[in-house]
């Protein structure tokens, strides 16, 4: 049996245009997501890594409609997201959900954590407001948090108390879809696990689908099925999870992986290291936007664009020498 | 073999912070020592004391709010908490300097990068204008900075994360200290960056000798850099010894705890899903420690006098110490 994917993304592009500099001058555009696609089967996890301004953030944004794409196209369910109505996208958003990396700016600090999480029910007008509170119950003991907690504020939680709240509030109105944008970097590592854990206990408990974007490759690497690496706005190196790390073939992400601290004392810490920094997202470099940086650069990489193509079934990579 | 030289020792180190409610031990009964050119890591969760450690031995501890109340930081023997603040002026960015994690917000915007290193060589060393110029280019060059002459002139929002620690480091070297405190350098880095800090951190290591003390929450750092490691909880030291025979055999639970927790990179990460050990509950209250060991509450191994009783330091190995009653039942 084929299954349809979740999450069919096509093509999406993200352009930001920057206000003018003087009133003569040429406004600079930001190629914020650049012509990228990918497709999340049911019940799994989608990864996508890359360090700052590399457009992962961008891309969760497009794909739930918070930032309106460019071009492109989005389909929840085969539902095309682009196409819907302001009224109509309020109420398909009960479908797809968002954490967020910082629980604190992400909640209003004068609503206690019951009314937090009953929000979006309130705004999708489900339920009374006796159904309402059963289901908030039910979602508190769901996520770890405890009944007495209920009429608490945001400050009163530790970070990880308040992942846990921001994570009941996406779960609420009953997704299949939910967005995970660095969910546990700014947690203490300790309780990355215990939110780590929780994540993909209720993956299992619920059938959901994640889109995780994380910049740290061995929480990637736990937490995902699939995995898409992204440099300035385009997938570099997209594969299952397995292909991807025995099998690594673009050039940034074998630096991504070498430039890892890890505590095997087995693996030799290696010495190329990548030099200089990410070129301006302004002024993308011509041909593959990776060659100001690549170990491996040759004269076509500096002229064409390389295309993702396959290397093997399920691994895809965009890269001339590869 | 290059021959061991203690340049800081510390010592039964208290620090307390007052609070509306009376005051909070912050760091307790801390004790460490750094020998010349060491690569020593100091490593824990949010709130365990490893921040306070380097601004106790840097002096920055705001008094009030905080107070060292016991204890002793002695540099070359001498005990930097009997020294003026003048005194401890001539030595911070002269002999110990500091490197913190957010290089935009310990540099200042208004000047330019070039005349606050300057500023640091002339307070130091009394070089003249040119002088400290032409040294500040020196730096500049050594932190790997390409065309040092043109960044001499320009401000820190003209350049990038890692330009930044980069010209932190350069300002940090510039009278090449004995010790150079870096906490969490790279938090604020993305990793390839990360890479390049460490590697030069390492290089400038080996040339002129500073010893480092790195602060940090990532083991995977530790293990990269430091030779030594100090693993903190609620403001002690719960375990001390070779970064290689820690990391392979914690023998405190928390060490442990810390080690598992984190996921860590595989070169054929399988099909199957793990679920990753969990050290439960959260960090204590310092304000609200009970009596006993501080970790006890979240511990597997607690028995009852780990509740009423701190451990006292036991030797299990070269150079490895840990606080902990059971330490023998954790192989």
């Amino acid at each position: 049996m084929i299954d349809r994917p979740l999450l069919q993304v096509e093509n999406l592009c993200t352009y930001f245009k920057l206000p003018k500099p003087h009133l003569f001058g040429k406004a600079a555009t930001v190629f914020a997501v650049d012509d990228i696609s990918f497709e999340i089967s049911r019940g799994q996890t989608f990864g996508l890594v890359g360090e700052s301004g590399c457009g992962k953030s961008t891309t969760a944004m497009s794909v739930l409609r918070l930032v309106e794409p460019t071009s492109g196209s989005v389909k929840l369910d085969n539902q095309d997201i682009g196409q819907l109505k302001a009224d109509e996208l309020r109420s398909f958003r009960r479908h797809m959900q968002i954490v967020f990396q910082d629980p604190y700016s992400s909640m209003n600090p004068r609503a206690t954590a019951c009314e937090i999480v009953e929000a979006p029910l309130k705004i999708q007008r489900v339920g009374t407001s006796k159904s309402r509170r059963a289901k908030v119950a039910h979602l508190f003991k769901m996520v770890g948090l405890r009944p007495e907690q209920r009429d608490l504020f945001p400050h009163q939680f530790s970070g990880g108390q308040r992942q846990r709240i921001a994570i009941a509030r996406a779960l609420a109105s009953g997704p299949q879809f939910i967005v995970c944008d660095e969910p546990v970097s700014a947690l203490d590592v300790a309780i990355q696990a215990q939110i780590l854990n929780l994540l993909r206990r209720l993956q299992e408990e619920l059938n959901l689908t994640y889109l995780f974007i994380s910049h740290d490759m061995a929480i990637i690497q736990h937490m995902c099925d699939h995995i898409a690496v992204m440099y300035m706005g385009q997938i570099v190196e997209t594969a299952d999870r397995r292909s991807l790390f025995l099998n690594v073939q673009h050039p940034y992400t074998k630096a991504l992986l070498s430039a890892i601290p890890t505590i095997d004392f087995n693996v030799k810490p290696s010495s190329k290291r990548l030099e200089g920094d990410v070129p301006s997202p302004m002024d993308p470099p011509e041909g593959c936007r990776f060659h100001t940086r690549c170990p491996m650069t040759e004269d076509v990489c500096k002229k064409e664009m390389p295309l993702l193509r396959a290397v093997k079934e399920n691994h895809f990579v965009a890269c001339h020498r590869a | 073999m290059k021959s061991k030289e203690t340049i800081l020792k510390v010592e039964g180190l208290c620090v307390d912070f007052a609070v509306r409610k009376g005051t909070v031990r912050v760091l307790n009964d801390l004790n460490l020592h750094l020998e010349r050119g060491e690569a020593l890591g100091i490593v824990g969760e949010s709130g365990c004391g490893k921040s306070m450690t380097a601004l106790s031995i840097m002096r920055l501890i705001p008094v009030p709010p905080g107070n060292i109340s016991q204890g002793s930081i002695l540099l070359d023997g001498t005990n930097l908490l009997a020294l003026k603040e003048k005194q401890m002026q001539d030595i911070r960015g002269d002999e110990i300097s500091m490197i913190f994690q957010e290089p935009m917000t310990s540099l200042n915007p208004v000047f330019t990068v070039g005349s606050q290193i300057g500023e640091n060589i002339r307070r130091h060393q009394s070089a003249s204008k040119l002088k400290a110029k032409e040294k500040a280019i020196e730096m500049l060059h050594l932190v790997g900075i390409p065309a040092p002459q043109q960044r001499f002139s320009q401000y820190p929002h003209e350049l990038s994360g890692g330009m930044r620690q980069r010209v932190m480091i350069a300002m940090a070297l510039s009278c090449q200290p004995s010790i150079l405190i870096a906490d969490e350098p790279t938090t604020a880095l993305d990793v390839t960056i990360q890479a390049q800090i460490f590697d030069l951190l390492r290089d400038i290591q080996n040339r002129i000798n500073t010893a480092i003390i790195l602060i940090t929450h990532d083991m995977g750092v530790i293990a990269e850099f430091a030779k030594r490691v100090i693993v903190m909880y609620a403001g002690r030291k719960v375990e001390e010894g070779p970064v290689k025979e820690i990391i392979t055999d914690p023998r405190h639970p928390y060490t442990r705890g810390l080690i598992k927790c984190v996921p860590f990179l595989k070169r054929d990460p399988g099909t199957s899903r793990e679920v990753l050990n969990e050290i439960p509950g959260i960090v204590p209250d310092l304000s609200r420690l009970g009596q006993g060991c501080p970790f006890a509450p979240r511990c597997n191994y607690a028995t009852d006098l780990c509740r009423t009783d701190i451990p006292d330091e036991k030797t299990v190995g070269q150079n490895h110490q840990v606080i902990c009653w059971h330490a023998e039942e954790i192989q």
